[in-house]
This record gives structure tokens, C-alpha cells and sequence, in this order.
């Protein structure tokens, strides 16, 4: 698996400083010191609690936002050495779901072209092949064609969901991040769009970046997982190991899941809900 | 202390019904749960019960309280006290939390002061002291959410709802936030009810669950009960939705 | 389209002064500068159908013509402001960092000028006339904006679809031209529209105060001007002018917020 390195992040590092018009200011280290490599072919789940940097993380990937410190490659290319054709070539590679349906499609604009957009300009289809493309995508995450000429607002959050990942298909991505695009979803739409992303996976061998609090969502796709703690790398294993946590941030994630069936014993007789970290300054 | 709400019914000057004919009781000491899919009319139910609902929407409903009717009374305030699902925009970004907390106690008409610390401590907030001095952007998600849960402590309010209080937040706050609140129903013996979509809340949680889809309840029944036999299809449904992909995930 | 009393009230008068600032030469029976001493300070009549002003003059034709210039004087500026404005403002909005402190700073510099003494200021360089003018209140009034176009940006420029669109390749010109300039337009042009009121206040005003448009061109400010001697003999002389100018401002800020009512709340639900 590490001939085919897609991705090498070396000492990376972001801090975000409050500029003023005379000097640029000491601002906060969000992220310092991550040594990852991703395979093609590998999906990983980036963890960690609010505030762990995994949000930054994954937009560095992104390339929404500069790195301060260290390199990303891609292909062993650097970021920093990239042109715009590069970027071109790179946005062709790697896509994102984002976490808000909503607020990712600009609610003026049809699906049409939503859609057509990475398709006209990634993948240089011309404006007639790019409305055959999305009716083709559109039919991939299973929406009817007629969602084609309808606006966001017109749309439920889990049909905005599916567009989501329809527009993050077409450009043919090597990777498909997804920034907590599972969280705050019912429970139904979440198995739904699950069974969507795994049958993207087996089908087109697509590789997925899971970014998430929630540890029960990793082993559905994901071959291993990166484990984040203030801004740290703190522990990388595989999804599947039964191995007890070596780090404390894995051990906190593995607790807070909540079992998913009821307790044996009436609730109000039993305490069943631990208790050991609960005097820690939690923020 | 015992609410019942009947017959609620919530419809649009069109008359599109969203809520259709909803019974609900809320106890003491007990915690109700409302599931449902998005868009099955969990939140407007909560408006409802606050009377809150936007004007494009004409409600009504009965309401009984320890066996009298109260339907046309205003419930909020000191009867009743909600927690809501965005922590950070339920505050008044230019008010510290010591000028919220004054604002509760004004408007439920408290005098004493230490009032404030037991609901900051109840809630988990044990450096209360300099929790009071801080504003909402200081504060993360799940301090903000605990300060929520003082304020409605600090009511003395013997309802709480609780809409989706969780959604937002990452997984070791949510458990946090959940013990605390359990603790605090048990100790201060307060009715609670509260919406998610999130059925394994609803385990741990809960003693009893009501299910709504499309507006009405198809299913009102004990937490145990439902899990080991869901009566209604939509009830099947979620429950076998919810089990297939967490049920193999059992830590404890 | 369900507008209010008032909307309609404010689109129809702002329609018949449209047709009226256009049609102007066909409408006005008289020559607006054609001077006929003996009937000076003529009251209403067949003939002269708002009488005749101190130098015999038709009231009507004066009148009319001037809609022409005031009217085109207050939009010629607004689109001034608008152009340099949106400009810059969009510009601060999108570039951010140093570009924008440097835009911002001016925009605070511009904003403390009074109108009119920075009117009085280009005058004295620049000498007296419409053209001047009309830059004196652009120059003022385009830091505001300039202010509002910035803030409009600031709040697209962090949404998500604005970065989906970077992450489908977009080019920076054309995010900035599809997704964000629309949005930012429908809001400035509810604002333009209840400035422009405004904006026609301050032209008339300057040619009132004799900065602007001088006599013996038509313009509703120095019709109010030269009518002053004769307030108390011919009163009228100064109301006609005066009215034309109420009714104008009116119906601009009556249709200013029928479309605010109209856009702003239904925003997201267009199409």
C-alpha cells in the first residue's frame, strides 16, 4: 500500500493570526506537527473532539486554506509548487461533501448548473454533454431527473445531500472527503446516504476521508483511523482493531458512544452512564 | 406535577395540516422522548407547547396541568423552561452570562441570588465564577449548552423541553451534557421532555418514547417496550435503521 | 405581484414622471427660456396653465423641462455612486487584508465631509455647473456604499457554496461575477432606490444655494431660488417647483420600500 502514497502531509501546521494594518500578530496554533500519508484506494477517518483540528485539517487537504508550516503533497508534487493547472489537476483528484447541504448550494442557481459547473470546468464538458453528465449523476444518488430545473429551496435536506455528493462525483475523484457530513442527520437519511457512499465505494474504487466525532461511523468504510487532539496526531490504527486505545482522546470517543439499546434495569434504579471524566473542565 | 396537552393541532392559513390531533402527558421525574424524522413536526410541537409557532401558522390545543385545564394560559417562564438545539445563537452576544442569568430571575421575578450558583453547579458549570464573567463567543458549544441548562434550572421551572440539545455538539459533550441532565431531573424530581432524532438518546435516556411521522403520533409506548417490540411499520422502520448501524458498536 | 396602496400609489407617479422627464420637449407648449417681460408674474390661465414667473417665462414648460435634469441628474449620480462604490467596496470585500484596510480607511475619510461643504470645496476648484455637481455628491455619498457593498461581500464570501464553487474549479473572476455580485446587487438596489430621494434632494439643494445648474436652465432647485423674491407676491412661483420635487422624493421612497418588502423577505424563495 505505500508505493501508491496519493497524499503525504510532512510536519504540517496552521496557525491562525489576526492581521492589522502595521503588523501581523502571534495568533493561535490549530494544527502543528501532522506526519500522514493516504494510499490510493485506503479510506481513513480523521477523530477528535470540537476544537481538535480536524475541520482545519481537512480544508488543508482541501486546499481551502494555506499551510503555514510544513507541506502537502499530492503526487509528489508540493502544494506550494503548484500552478493553476496543478490546482485544476488536484480538484479533478480530491472533492468534498460538506457538512451543511443548505448552506453548500447557492440557493439562486438550479441544479443544472449546481451541477454543471464542476463538470464544465474540471472535466471540460461542453454544455450539452454536461447536462447529459449530472442526469447521469443525478440517477447515481438516486434523485429523479426532474430535480434537475428545481432550486435548493425547493429541495429537502436529504435530496440537498445527495446533490452534495452528486457534485463532488463529477469530477471522477480519487478521494471524497466528508466533513461531518453524517452528523445532525435522522436516522434513516443517515443509513441511506451510508449505503450511497459505501456502493460508491465498492463501484468506483473511490477512496473516502470520514472526518467526525462519532467512532460508530468509522469501520462502515474506513481502513484506518487518525486520531486528533489539540491539534495533534495523537494515534493512527486500523478501523477494525480491537485493541484498547492508546491515546486519551480515543479512549473519551470510545466511551461517549452512547449503547444503542436500552439498559437491562429501569433507568431511574442505575446509574449506567459512567461518570469518570466527568469532573474534567469539559469545554 | 403532571402536563397533558391534547389535541394539539397546528395547521397553515391554507389549511395544510403539519401537526394533526397530538396527545402527549409529561411527569415528574420522567423523561419523555419525541422522535422523528426531519420534517415529521417535532419542533413545531415544541413551538406550540411555548407558543411560539410563526404567525403564518394558526395552532390549538388543550391543556391540563395536575388534572385543570389551563388552555389559553401562557406557559413560559417559571412553568416551563427550554433548552434549544444551537447553543451559541440562544445567546445575547453583547451580554455576559451574569447578565442573562439576571435577565431569567427578573423575568420569573426570583430574588435570591444563590439561586444562580445551585442551577450553574447542577448543570456541571463548577468554576461558575468565571463562567458568569465571560460572553457567548468565549464560550464553546458545550459550556454554552450547560449555561443553557442553568438558565432553565434558575427558573425553578418544573417542565423542561429540550429540542434536539445535542445535535450540534461532538459525542463526549453530548455524554456529558446527557448525564447531566439525568442527574438533575432525578435530583430536582422535573419533567422532561425531549425531541431527537437520535435513538440511542432515546435508550439511554428516556422512560418513555413517542414516535411522530408526517404530523401525528403512531406510537406512544415505554422505552423497553419499544425496543423489544415496535408496534407500528414507521416504528420498525427507524428502529431497524438505528440497530443496523450502531447496534454492533456496543462499548459497555 | 400583491403590492400595497402605497407602492402602487408610489409606481404610478414615478412612472408619469418618467414619461414626463422623457417626453419633456414634446410635453412643455413653451420655450422654457423664452423671456416675455410684459406678462411677468401671470396667474393661472388657459394660456399659461401654472402662470408665468418673473421674467414671463412659462411656469409649466420650466417645469417640465426641469424633470428632464433634475430626474437625470439624480440618477446620472446614483449610477456614479454606484459604479464607484460597488467597485471599490466589492473589491475590499473580496481581496481582504491590506487592499481592504486601505479602501476602508479612505471610505472613512470620504465619510466625514458634509455634502455641501465638500460641495462649496469642488465648486471653488472646479467652478459652478451641473457636472460638478453631480461628482461633488458621488464623491461624497460613495463611501457609504463603498461600506455596505463590503459587509454584503464579507457575509457571501464565508459561505460554503462559495467554496464548493472554488472546489469545482471556478475561476476567481467568475465566482466573484455569478455567485456573489447577484446577491449583493438585489440588496443594493432596494438601498439605490431609497437613496435616490435623496440624491435628487441634494442636487436641487446645490443649485438652490447657486453651486449647481445655473439660471437661465430649467431645474426645480433654482426655480425655488429665483421664486424667492416673490414669495409673498406669487407664492405659487416657489410651491410648484417645490411640490414637483415632494412628489418625486415620495415616490421613489414609496417604491424603495415596496421592493424591499418584496425582495428582502422573499430572497431565498425567488425562482
Amino acid at each position: 500500500m505505500t508505493d501508491n502514497v496519493f497524499l503525504q502531509l510532512k510536519n504540517v501546521g496552521k496557525t491562525y493570526a489576526a492581521t492589522s494594518f502595521w503588523q501581523r500578530k502571534v495568533g493561535k496554533q490549530v494544527l502543528s506537527d501532522i506526519n500522514l500519508s493516504i494510499c490510493s484506494q485506503q479510506s481513513i477517518a480523521l477523530v477528535g473532539a470540537s476544537g481538535s483540528g480536524k475541520s482545519t485539517l481537512c480544508r488543508l487537504i482541501l486546499g481551502l486554506e494555506p499551510v503555514n508550516h510544513g507541506e502537502i503533497y499530492h503526487n509528489g508534487k508540493a502544494f506550494s509548487d503548484f500552478a493553476r493547472d496543478d490546482w485544476q489537476a488536484y480538484r479533478r483528484d480530491v472533492q468534498l461533501v460538506f457538512q451543511d447541504s443548505i448552506a453548500a448550494i447557492n440557493p439562486r442557481q438550479r441544479i443544472q448548473q449546481v451541477l454543471c459547473e464542476p463538470l464544465h470546468y474540471l472535466r471540460g464538458l461542453s454544455a450539452n454533454q454536461c447536462v447529459r453528465e449530472a442526469a447521469r449523476l443525478l440517477d447515481k444518488v438516486e434523485l429523479p431527473a426532474s430535480s434537475m430545473e428545481k432550486r435548493a429551496g425547493q429541495l429537502s435536506g436529504g435530496q440537498l445531500q445527495r446533490i452534495c455528493i452528486a457534485r463532488a462525483l463529477a469530477a471522477k475523484p480519487k478521494l471524497i472527503a466528508l466533513d461531518e457530513s453524517l452528523s445532525g442527520l435522522d436516522v434513516l437519511l443517515q443509513q441511506q446516504i451510508i449505503a450511497l457512499l459505501q456502493d460508491i465505494q465498492q463501484q468506483d474504487g473511490t477512496s473516502m476521508l470520514l472526518v467526525t466525532h462519532d467512532l460508530r461511523l468509522v469501520d462502515k468504510f474506513c481502513q484506518q483511523v487518525v486520531v486528533l487532539d489539540d491539534g495533534q496526531l495523537v494515534e493512527q490504527r486500523p478501523a477494525k482493531s480491537s485493541e484498547p486505545w492508546s491515546s486519551k482522546m480515543g479512549r473519551e470517543l470510545s466511551e461517549a458512544i452512547l449503547p444503542a439499546r436500552p439498559p437491562i434495569r429501569k433507568p431511574l434504579e442505575q446509574s449506567y452512564v459512567p461518570e469518570t471524566q466527568e469532573c474534567e473542565a469539559l469545554v | 406535577m403532571r402536563l397533558e396537552l391534547n389535541n394539539l393541532n397546528v395547521r397553515t392559513h391554507a389549511g395544510e395540516a403539519l401537526v394533526k390531533n397530538l396527545s402527549l402527558t409529561i411527569e415528574s421525574g420522567s423523561v419523555l422522548a419525541l422522535v422523528g424524522a426531519s420534517g415529521s413536526g417535532k419542533s413545531l410541537t415544541c413551538s406550540a407547547l411555548f407558543d411560539v409557532l410563526p404567525r403564518n401558522l394558526i395552532y390549538s390545543c388543550e391543556r391540563t396541568l395536575n388534572g385543570e385545564n389551563i388552555t389559553g394560559r401562557a406557559l413560559r417562564g417559571k412553568h416551563m423552561a427550554c433548552i434549544m438545539q444551537n447553543p451559541s445563537s440562544a445567546f445575547n452576544p453583547v451580554q455576559t452570562m451574569a447578565q442573562h442569568c439576571h435577565e431569567t430571575l427578573i423575568a420569573v421575578g426570583i430574588k435570591d441570588q444563590a439561586v444562580i450558583t445551585q442551577a450553574m453547579l447542577d448543570a456541571g458549570l463548577d468554576d461558575w465564577q468565571t463562567v458568569l464573567a465571560l460572553y457567548p463567543f468565549q464560550m464553546s458549544g458545550g459550556m454554552l449548552q450547560r449555561m443553557m441548562l442553568a438558565l432553565a434550572l434558575m427558573s425553578q421551572a418544573p417542565i423542561l423541553i429540550a429540542d434536539e440539545p445535542t445535535t450540534d455538539l461532538d459525542l463526549v459533550v453530548q455524554r456529558h451534557i446527557l448525564n447531566r441532565l439525568k442527574k438533575v431531573i432525578e435530583k430536582r424530581q422535573l419533567a422532561l421532555m425531549i425531541i431527537t432524532h437520535d435513538f440511542a438518546v432515546v435508550a439511554q435516556l428516556a422512560d418513555r418514547v413517542a414516535i411522530m411521522h408526517r404530523g401525528e403520533i403512531v406510537e406512544n409506548t415505554r422505552v423497553t417496550q419499544l425496543f423489544e417490540q415496535p408496534q407500528h411499520p414507521i416504528s420498525q422502520q427507524l428502529l431497524t435503521a438505528h440497530l443496523a448501524l450502531y447496534a454492533e458498536e456496543t462499548h459497555d | 405581484m400583491k403590492l400595497t396602496i402605497s407602492a402602487y400609489i408610489g409606481l404610478t407617479v414615478f412612472v408619469m414622471l418618467l414619461a414626463v422627464a422623457v417626453l419633456a420637449p414634446w410635453i412643455a407648449p413653451y420655450d422654457p427660456s423664452a423671456i416675455n417681460l410684459p406678462n411677468r408674474l401671470a396667474p393661472i390661465s388657459i394660456d399659461h396653465w401654472l402662470g408665468t414667473d418673473h421674467l414671463g417665462r412659462d411656469v409649466f414648460s420650466r417645469l417640465v423641462m426641469a424633470s428632464t435634469i433634475s430626474l437625470g441628474a439624480a440618477f446620472v449620480t446614483l449610477v456614479l455612486m454606484l459604479v464607484i462604490g460597488v467597485g471599490l467596496g466589492g473589491l475590499a470585500g473580496y481581496a481582504g487584508g491590506r487592499t481592504e484596510q486601505v479602501i476602508m480607511r479612505t471610505c472613512d475619510v470620504f465619510m466625514t465631509f458634509p455634502t455641501v461643504v465638500l460641495a462649496l470645496f469642488m465648486v471653488a476648484i472646479l467652478g459652478t455647473g451641473l457636472t460638478n455637481v453631480i461628482i461633488a455628491i458621488a464623491i461624497t455619498h460613495w463611501a457609504w456604499y463603498a461600506r455596505i457593498t463590503r459587509s454584503l461581500v464579507l457575509s457571501i464570501r464565508h459561505s460554503d457554496y462559495l467554496k464548493a464553487a472554488k472546489l469545482s474549479g471556478v475561476p476567481a473572476w467568475i465566482r466573484f461575477r455569478r455567485h456573489i455580485l447577484p446577491s449583493v446587487l438585489v440588496q443594493l438596489l432596494v438601498l439605490a432606490s431609497l437613496d435616490i430621494g435623496h440624491v435628487m434632494l441634494h442636487v436641487s439643494g446645490l443649485s438652490f444655494l447657486g453651486l449647481g445648474v445655473q439660471s437661465p436652465t430649467p431645474e426645480w432647485g433654482v426655480m425655488i431660488n429665483d421664486a424667492r423674491q416673490f414669495i409673498w407676491s406669487s407664492p405659487l412661483l416657489i410651491i410648484w417647483p417645490g411640490l414637483a420635487i415632494l412628489l418625486s422624493v415620495l415616490s421613489f421612497n414609496l417604491m424603495g420600500d415596496a421592493l424591499r418588502d418584496k425582495l428582502d423577505p422573499n430572497l431565498e424563495h425567488e425562482g
